[in-house]
């Protein structure tokens, strides 16, 4: 299903992604788009619709340029130029939570150029860990489902949202699974196919990832069984932090050089999957109490919990070394960046910084740096 | 905002000369309390500053700092220490300023003015209501100076006509407000004197209605008697000092000169010809910006800048909900496009504007983001032109100053061409 061994194209992914989408389309299903993952997808899912992350594009932007400043992330660009351009006609909303303050601005240019569908702004509280913000993101989020519920026509039953809570958890420990068993099984699965599954979930139908992971992991512990893989040599691995990654060329290199990622912190890695809903007691209180609780994102505070997760990451004792790869102009992570990499250095790791927008230009430039920092690391071992 | 550096006349005000002197007894007094072991708290902008002093802790703005620092034309060795310690040349420049204070390392550090921020800060209070950055940056400050941080988490406002923010917003603000009284409590170890905060409201209260009066005065007068670039030094007593007697004071003796000066129709410039706006953060390190332009019969008689950041009105018949409103409601930062929009549009109206400037500011992209549809709405539904010209309020690398002169000849070269057509026709 997915594009193993042959090299990571994103293009070819979007356009599977979309294929996916339109069958789902064409069989009376309806689509919702939405940035970030503090959009309660067990709302949406329970309504029968699909819901899409937007991934933003490699394509070079062309119409979001007359409406948005280039200061701007290229997610943010990116998804407002496939927007502009038609590209997400087929999608029946847009959900946009006020995360940072490009995307907060980008809901107002998306509401003056595209009023159109089910277009939400999800207005969430910043201090998560306060029962005062935590009791508004409970209000906010039983706004969005009646939102959800009267726009589309269809009231949400209490046994559809816990059925839906079902299958996210499905699918979100199946990503925990497969993120346990290449940490522990180094190179049984690449670094690529792996993320490349966590992109599949973002935008998939959620039951077709499932049977994807599903037969990822039984494949991976068939080798195990068989004891087929022999490891060549020692790996040098990696955790990888920052926000989306979808130029997944960069691990690629990594492997090129002898190296594996198997931790991460990533928007599009384990804060997306690594907390479950509770399957017991009121699904709309499970669901909020999730996103409350989750691996929080740098957009929250304080910003402490996903340091310390990275941290109890390196504590494990086998990551050699991090890998921060930064969306250019993501000012949330761009300031967590300077004191954490102090703290991950004190710990005597070693980190590279790669700055990205939505991909690396110059690959050449890429090879080596990353070459290099292999080559250190390694002689650190 | 900023101390002025060379004016090329002397002020429009009197008044105004006053600026300097509030300033320095400021700046002496924050550093002789932090010398006397009282508390200081690092605030960020629109945080509610009134609560600092209803607690005696005196409130420095590292914000404002950086702000003066750009006007010192000393900004970028601050800045560049700030990106050599791994801080993103993207991030806000007057976080990179700060910063590059915080973390300066070896010889060539700038003199800074008033003898610098006093550290180490006890207490930091912050807000989203204007950006995130404010509250990364303060989680910054947190790490380096362990000292606990208070956050004000605020929605932003939805917009209506009457620019209110909805009941259960109020609701939420006016509870965080609480929640701060009683964290303020366990830090001074001093119990909350209601009657010493609703005191602070009341000169608060006092301060922005003087100087919303200011703003009309000089807006509505034609020809308006004092422009920006002097007003931009005027700010600094509200963003730092609402809740003290200072900023009242201030603004009744500079309204009362307005009233003077408007009725007497004494203009800031000699022939006013072309009403501008002025929109987003000024450029700190090249205020002559917005004095130039006055060669040309222009001048700067509105900024969004200076009338929807600080300062405002408060409810003082419901004092928690009243502050509340006036928290959420007065930041042109929190507010949606459309409601930017309108209220532009009345401004524009009510202060006789020929044309806007915006300043597309890359460390502001809360404010500056939306540009292009504000300028494309004020030409279709109003006919006012604008131009928009980029820059960063206090980095002043990569500021092409001839670029930006250009752009505004030529705009109000524009306005000129307008006007005579208009005549013609």
């Amino acid at each position: 299903m997915l594009n193993m061994g042959k090299g990571f194209d994103f293009r070819e992914f979007k356009a599977k992604q979309e294929k996916l989408a339109l069958e789902w389309k064409s069989n009376g299903g309806k689509v919702v788009g939405h940035y970030c993952n503090y959009v309660p997808e067990e709302i949406l899912h329970a309504a029968g619709i699909l819901s899409i992350r937007l991934l933003g594009t490699t394509d070079n932007i062309t119409h979001a340029d007359a409406h948005i400043q280039s200061f701007v992330c290229k997610l943010i660009r990116a998804g407002l130029d496939m927007g502009l351009k038609g590209e997400l006609d087929y999608m029946d909303g847009m959900v946009i939570p006020n995360t940072c303050d490009g995307m907060r601005l980008l809901f107002e240019i998306w509401k003056k150029n595209m009023d159109k569908g089910f277009l939400r702004l999800l207005d969430l509280p910043i201090l998560i860990r306060q029962g005062l913000s935590q009791d508004r993101m409970r209000n906010d989020f039983g706004l969005f489902k009646r939102q959800v519920e009267e726009y589309f026509g269809k009231l949400i039953l209490e046994e559809e949202l816990s059925n839906s809570i079902r299958v996210y958890n499905e699918n979100r420990t199946l990503l925990k699974e497969l993120y346990n068993l290449r940490r522990k099984e180094e190179g049984i699965i690449s670094s690529v196919e792996a993320y490349e599954a966590v992109l599949a979930s973002l935008t998939w139908p959620k039951e077709l990832s499932s049977e994807l992971l599903k037969s990822m992991i039984a494949e991976a512990n068939k080798k195990i069984a068989e004891r087929k893989e022999v490891k060549s040599k020692p790996k040098v691995r990696f955790h990888v932090s920052g926000s989306v990654l979808t130029d997944l060329r960069i691990l690629e290199i990594v492997e090129e050089f002898g190296g594996v990622v198997i931790s991460d912190d990533l928007c599009t890695g384990t804060r997306y999957y690594w907390d479950n809903v509770e399957e017991t007691g009121d699904p709309m209180k499970a669901i909020t109490n999730r996103y409350i609780e989750k691996l929080p994102c740098p957009c929250k505070s304080p910003n402490d919990e996903r340091h310390d997760f990275i941290f109890d990451s390196i504590r494990q004792g086998d990551v050699h070394g991090v890998i921060f790869v930064m969306e250019k102009y993501c000012d949330p992570h761009l300031f967590d960046y300077p004191l954490l990499r102090k703290q991950i250095m004190d710990m005597n790791i070693p980190t590279l910084g790669i700055e990205s927008e939505l991909g690396v230009s110059g690959q050449e430039q890429l090879r080596t740096r990353i070459q290099t920092f292999i080559n250190v690391v390694q002689g650190g071992q | 905002m900023g101390n002025q550096s060379s004016p090329k006349k002397g002020r429009a005000l009197k008044t105004s000369y006053e600026a300097s002197t509030i300033l320095r007894n400021y700046w002496e007094t924050i550093h002789a309390a932090k010398k006397a072991g009282k508390p200081i708290g690092y605030c960020s902008g629109n945080a509610p500053v009134e609560l600092m002093y209803a607690f005696d802790i005196l409130p420095a703005y590292p914000e404002n700092y950086a702000a003066v620092v750009a006007s010192a034309k000393i900004a970028l060795p601050l800045v560049q220490m700030a990106e050599s310690k791994e801080f993103s040349h993207d991030l806000c420049s007057y976080a990179k300023i700060n910063l590059g204070e915080v973390f300066w390392e070896g010889k060539g550090k700038p003199e800074m003015p008033f003898g610098g921020l006093p550290t180490p800060p006890d207490i930091l209070l912050t807000t989203k209501i204007p950006c995130i950055t404010q509250v990364k940056w303060w989680e910054v400050l947190r790490d380096v100076y362990h000292c606990p941080m208070i956050l004000l988490d605020a929605p932003m406002l939805e917009g209506t006509v009457d620019n209110q923010p909805s009941e259960d917003q109020v609701d939420f603000v006016v509870d965080q407000l609480k929640l701060i009284i009683a964290q303020l409590e366990d830090f001074t170890h001093t119990k909350f004197n209601e009657e010493k905060f609703f005191h602070c409201l009341s000169l608060s209260d006092q301060a922005g209605g003087l100087w919303h009066d200011i703003i009309d005065l000089r807006g509505e007068a034609v020809p308006t008697p004092v422009g920006s670039r002097e007003m931009c030094g005027n700010v600094f007593s509200l963003v730092a000092m609402l809740g003290t007697e200072t900023p009242v004071k201030f603004y009744q003796k500079m309204k009362e000169e307005l009233q003077y000066k408007t009725w007497k129709k004494i203009g800031a410039i000699p022939n006013e010809k072309y009403r501008l706006l002025y929109e987003n953060i000024p450029l700190w390190y090249n205020l002559e910006m917005l004095s130039d332009v006055e060669n040309k019969g222009a001048v700067f008689v509105f900024e969004t800048y200076l009338r929807y950041v600080w300062g405002g009105r408060i409810d003082l018949t419901d004092p928690y909900r009243g502050y509340a409103k006036k928290i959420l409601s007065d930041v042109f930062l929190n507010m949606n496009l459309q409601l930017r929009y309108d209220i532009m549009a009345r401004d524009i109206k009510n202060y006789h504007i020929d044309g806007v400037v915006f300043h597309s500011n890359r460390s502001c992209k809360r404010y500056s983001l939306g540009y292009y549809e504000l300028k494309e709405m004020l030409l279709e539904r109003l006919g006012i032109p604008s131009v928009v010209i980029e820059a960063d309020h206090s980095d002043p690398s990569g500021y092409s100053e001839g670029n930006t002169k250009m752009k505004l000849d030529a705009f109000i070269e524009l306005l000129e061409e307008r006007r005579n057509a208009g005549s013609r026709g």
